[in-house]
């Protein structure tokens, strides 16, 4: 009997501190959602209070006047391109480093890429701008696709190596049997397994290249900016058009949550893939 | 482990490795060696400027800097959060959804994951707004204290600047270290935990001496994670605190924030150059003593 | 199959380089870059896109590749854009102090008159700040940087009449604080507000106009008596409650905000800022004036102010005849009197062209160009010549001094040693 009661207090205290947790997680979007449908009268005068009428007209005005068009397209150019480019490049890297001969050079490069992990962004900003200055990739996509894709790389060859390591070399060895070529065997053998690694790097590195903020502002210019620095300048606080501000950003969180919702699971174990290897 | 040698491994091996190859050291690695090398100058890359070599010059005027040490403390206040917030925290709800019995546990772990696909700079203006005067947040504390004119203070004092930074960390972060730990304990053989349940142990028993000792390797990885990604964030703190991340009177600044309006926007590069290189020294360093921290915590880790 | 799927990447690869260089074009047209400024959320930013849509639209043979930016956006892209040689043809620029100095530093900077006719402009807006006079900005106006708004509806309300002295100010404290209200908004906690607003003015008050260029040119200190009394002041203003923490709190938007929601009864800030009061009945009930007469003050009733930033051509787009023609074109529009008219209709700024006819002012902004004109001495503000780190330390030693981190002795101290370092 003591044991049934103890059963349901422990049940009932880990289902509150979870649905706590939950709401403390959920509660300031929520808000930010409802207050973006408020008139910029109605954010100020009362935080909790629902809008009175829906303010889509908040909407289309930070569409129209914070060019999200332009910063939507660009932003999925990037995205797809940096996936892409990453995948392809990384995978081809990956294997090398897993399986090939020639350990010791592999070990060498690969802890120099591995380096990369701990590089961010701004701590390359100043060089990288003036390179690609004299490249003159600034204010193009390329410029950005081609950064997005560096910087993507370290994580992405991480992942993907530790993966085809925990593969057989059997099934590579049968195939050299069989009489196929290196490039044969990677093609045919290695990609269709490694797929779900790959989806995992697709993930990570999506994630990250249409959230990227800093090097997505400096490098590039009108026409060729994505969503978050579109949305900083959009959002700053100089004037106090707060459903204006609240209205765009939602506009950016809409597609990446509606895109989580469909594909909880799915991203959920993509992006924890990449440090589940302890 | 590896396959065999064989004829035109070489060139497989080179044309495999080339892009990826390229594009770090054309974008990643270049760039570093090229701060490395004009930290040591006084090169701003101002029209009809002389390049000066000053040794070291830079680096001790950034260690003459207050706002430096300011900025580092922040950093280590942020790595702080991280390893000894969001990585116990994250343990706990695994541990307790893992053990809890509890149903929907897909759906919690939707919603704690959540912040994560959020660009990290939206998280920021969120939070700016939701504990502003005119956020929920604040309406919230003003029910709680029955003050309706409250508002949070905490940008004022050095000792309470990072507070706002750490609670939008804990938001963001403790659901991916909760998915990770979860993911781990699942893999955990059962057996062990159900003859320890059978011996009459109670779960804070468990949890400390068979479930933490298990995840040893899992937490070490991620205050790894935790450590590195602490010394690398610049969107949220931009957004978040006054003055785009330097707060009131230079409260918030941390290191990368430091570098952007100290040395970025007055265009002293070569000064922000030598800022980035110790932000990187100093994560490798923070990195090596975790690996030996761990090595010597858990001397019988495989692998 | 994997072959095709290698071939796939490494078209789509291609794609990529073609499709993100697709931006040039090449026919007949003379293409001109040029960076823009405005806060395209608000009504001026609007007006400074709808100005360079006519534009466009009035001259089909210059392809206009055109960005507009505001306040830290601006000046990041700015810097940049100099930094990597990509100047820009025409942009906005300031005429002189923190904001020109990059511009300088890169050479672009080139006297204006050359392509206008001074005769044309208000003839304040046509003095240089360089050396030889030369004019690097044909401002699009005449502003006063720091305006002290009363609502005397509220202050009726409270059964007070606008402040004119401090002593009355401080007297209203108690009766504005019961009411729950804040004294003054004032965005105390955003840095450049502190230099551009309060200090500037104070140093007007105890300096006189000549002050803040002794300042630069090393005549005065930061350490000597005007400039002191002006940080002592501000110690006051926090010591008597006339500010409190919130202020410190409270960035640009917020304090708009504070006052457009009647939850202070004065303001302080820009004389840009009287037309972000949309509210027709606030407007009516707003008093435009300058900051009541402070203890000890040598020059009463100054505010200070200056031509507002404008338009110019770099150096670089002098080069090419086609591009200069096209540049000039640009800028005679976008400082004369059409856009002059339109800017004083949307956003109530005075102009600085001698616009014929009549001018429409932004309802309740025709106030500014009163307040000017009713105000004997414009002073200066600091960063119309002092730049760099003074203009950095100096409004974070104010906030300092609101945080009650430093007194004004080591306020003035740290600011004088910034400049001497500089």
């Amino acid at each position: 009997m003591k044991k049934k009661v103890y059963k349901i207090l422990t049940k009932t205290a880990v289902y509150s501190i979870f649905l706590t947790f939950t709401a403390m997680t959920v509660y300031p979007m929520f808000w930010l959602a409802y207050s973006s449908l408020k008139t910029n009268f109605e954010i100020q005068k009362n935080a909790f209070s629902f809008p009175a009428a829906l303010q889509f007209s908040n909407y289309a005005f930070a569409w129209k006047y914070g060019q999200m068009n332009s910063a939507f397209i660009n932003s999925t150019v990037f995205f797809l391109f940096t996936i892409i480019l990453v995948i392809a490049s990384g995978m081809m890297a990956s294997y090398v480093f897993a399986k090939m001969p020639f350990k010791r050079t592999s070990k060498f490069i690969y802890a120099f890429i591995g380096f990369g992990i701990l590089i961010s962004t701004h701590s390359v900003i100043i060089p990288l701008f003036i390179l690609l200055t004299k490249m003159g990739l600034t204010n193009t996509r390329t410029g950005v696709i081609l950064t997005y894709t560096a910087v993507n790389l370290p994580l992405a060859i991480f992942i993907g190596t530790e993966y085809i390591k925990g593969l057989p070399d059997s099934i590579i060895e049968s195939a050299f049997i069989d009489g196929a070529s290196n490039f044969k065997m990677f093609l045919n053998i290695i990609l269709p397994i490694t797929a779900p690694v790959m989806v995992t790097i697709g993930i990570v590195t999506g994630l990250a290249a249409w959230n990227e903020f800093l090097l997505g502002f400096i490098i590039t210019g009108p026409g060729t900016r994505g969503l978050p620095p579109t949305i900083v300048a959009f959002a700053n606080p100089r004037t106090p058009n707060y459903h204006l501000q609240f209205a765009a950003l939602m506009i950016s969180v809409i597609p990446i949550v509606t895109l989580y919702g469909i594909f909880n699971k799915r991203i959920t174990k993509g992006v924890i893939g990449g440090a589940e290897k302890g | 482990m590896g396959i065999g040698r064989r004829k035109g491994d070489l060139s497989f091996y080179i044309i495999m490795v080339a892009p990826a190859l390229l594009f770090f050291i054309i974008i990643i690695a270049g760039p570093i060696v090229f701060s490395l090398g004009l930290s040591f100058t006084n090169y701003d890359f101002k029209p009809n400027q002389i390049i000066e070599f000053i040794g070291l010059d830079q680096y001790i005027r950034i260690f003459q800097d207050n706002k430096f040490w300011v900025g580092l403390q922040n950093n280590l206040i942020v790595v702080a959060v991280s390893v000894f917030g969001q990585i116990p925290l994250g343990l706990i709800l695994a541990y307790l959804l893992f053990r809890g019995q509890v149903r929907f546990t897909a759906f919690f772990q939707a919603m704690v994951f959540l912040p994560q696909v959020i660009s990290t700079v939206v998280v920021g203006i969120l939070f700016r707004n939701f504990f502003g005067i005119r956020g929920a947040g604040t309406a919230i504390a003003r029910v709680l204290v029955e003050d309706p004119k409250f508002n949070f203070t905490w940008f004022l004092q050095r000792e309470t600047a990072m507070v706002p930074i750490a609670i939008a960390l804990l938001w963001i972060y403790t659901g991916y270290f909760m998915l990770v730990f979860l993911a781990n304990m699942q893999k955990m053989d059962k057996g062990v935990l159900e003859a320890a349940s059978i011996d009459g142990a109670n779960e804070f028993m468990i949890f400390f001496r068979i479930m933490v000792p298990a995840m040893a390797g899992v937490i070490l990885v991620n205050a790894i994670l935790a450590i590195s990604g602490s010394l690398k964030g610049f969107d949220m703190f931009f957004a978040l605190a006054p003055n785009d991340g330097q707060g009131l009177g230079n409260a918030n600044l941390v290191l990368p924030t430091y570098m952007y309006h100290y040395a970025f926007r007055p265009q002293k590069y070569a000064f922000g150059s030598a800022i980035s290189v110790i932000i990187v020294t100093i994560s490798i360093v923070f990195i090596m003593i975790s690996n030996y921290v761990g090595k010597k915590l858990n001397p019988m880790r495989e692998r | 199959m994997k072959k095709v799927l290698a071939m796939l990447i490494i078209v789509i690869t291609a794609c990529s380089f073609i499709f993100a260089n697709g931006q040039q074009e090449k026919n007949e047209q003379v293409t001109l870059s040029f960076l823009n400024y405005g806060d395209v959320t608000t009504p001026e930013g609007q007006a400074s896109l709808q100005l360079q849509e006519e534009f466009e639209a009035q001259n089909p043979d210059i392809k206009l590749v055109a960005d507009i930016q505001f306040d830290e956006s601006y000046h990041q892209k700015l810097a940049a854009l100099l930094a990597s040689g990509e100047t820009p043809d025409v942009f906005y620029s300031w005429g002189s102090g923190n904001r020109l100095q990059p511009v300088l530093d890169a050479n672009e900077a080139i006297d204006q008159k050359q392509f206008i006719n001074p005769e044309n402009f208000a003839a304040n807006a046509m003095i240089g700040a360089g050396p030889a006079g030369e004019l690097y900005t044909v401002g699009i106006g005449v502003g006063i940087h720091s305006a002290f708004y009363a609502n005397t509806a509220l202050l009726d309300e409270l059964g007070l009449k606008p402040a004119t002295t401090y002593e009355e100010l401080v007297a209203q404290v108690s009766v504005i604080r019961d009411a729950g209200l804040e004294v003054i908004a004032y965005a105390g906690g955003t840095d450049w507000v502190q230099g551009t607003c309060l200090y500037s003015t104070l140093l007007g008050r105890y300096g006189g106009p000549e002050f803040v260029a002794d300042l630069y040119n090393n005549k005065a200190t930061f350490t000597d008596e005007p400039s002191l009394r002006a940080l002592e002041m501000i110690e006051r203003m926090y010591a008597d409650e006339v500010f409190n923490k919130n202020t410190v709190l409270a960035d640009y938007g917020t304090s708009l905000s504070q006052y457009l929601n009647s939850e202070a009864p004065y303001m302080l800030d820009g004389g840009w800022r009287g037309g972000g009061i949309e509210d027709p009945a606030l407007a009516d009930a707003t008093l435009w004036t300058v900051l009541p007469s402070m203890p000890g003050e040598k020059y009463a009733g100054t505010t200070n102010g200056g031509v507002t930033p404008g338009y110019a051509i770099t150096a670089s787009a002098t080069a090419d005849p086609a591009k200069l023609e096209a540049a000039k074109k640009l800028l005679i529009f976008m400082t004369g009197e059409h856009a002059n008219k339109i800017r004083a209709e949307i956003q109530g700024v005075i102009p600085s062209y001698k616009v014929s006819g009549e001018v429409t002012f932004l309802a309740g902004t025709a106030n500014q160009g009163v307040l000017a004109n009713s105000v004997e001495i414009i002073t200066n503000t600091l960063d119309n010549f002092v730049t760099g780190d003074p203009i950095t330390v100096s409004n974070t030693v104010i906030m300092e001094i609101g945080l009650g981190t430093k007194t004004a002795a080591e306020a003035a101290l740290e600011i004088q040693t910034a400049f001497e370092n500089n």
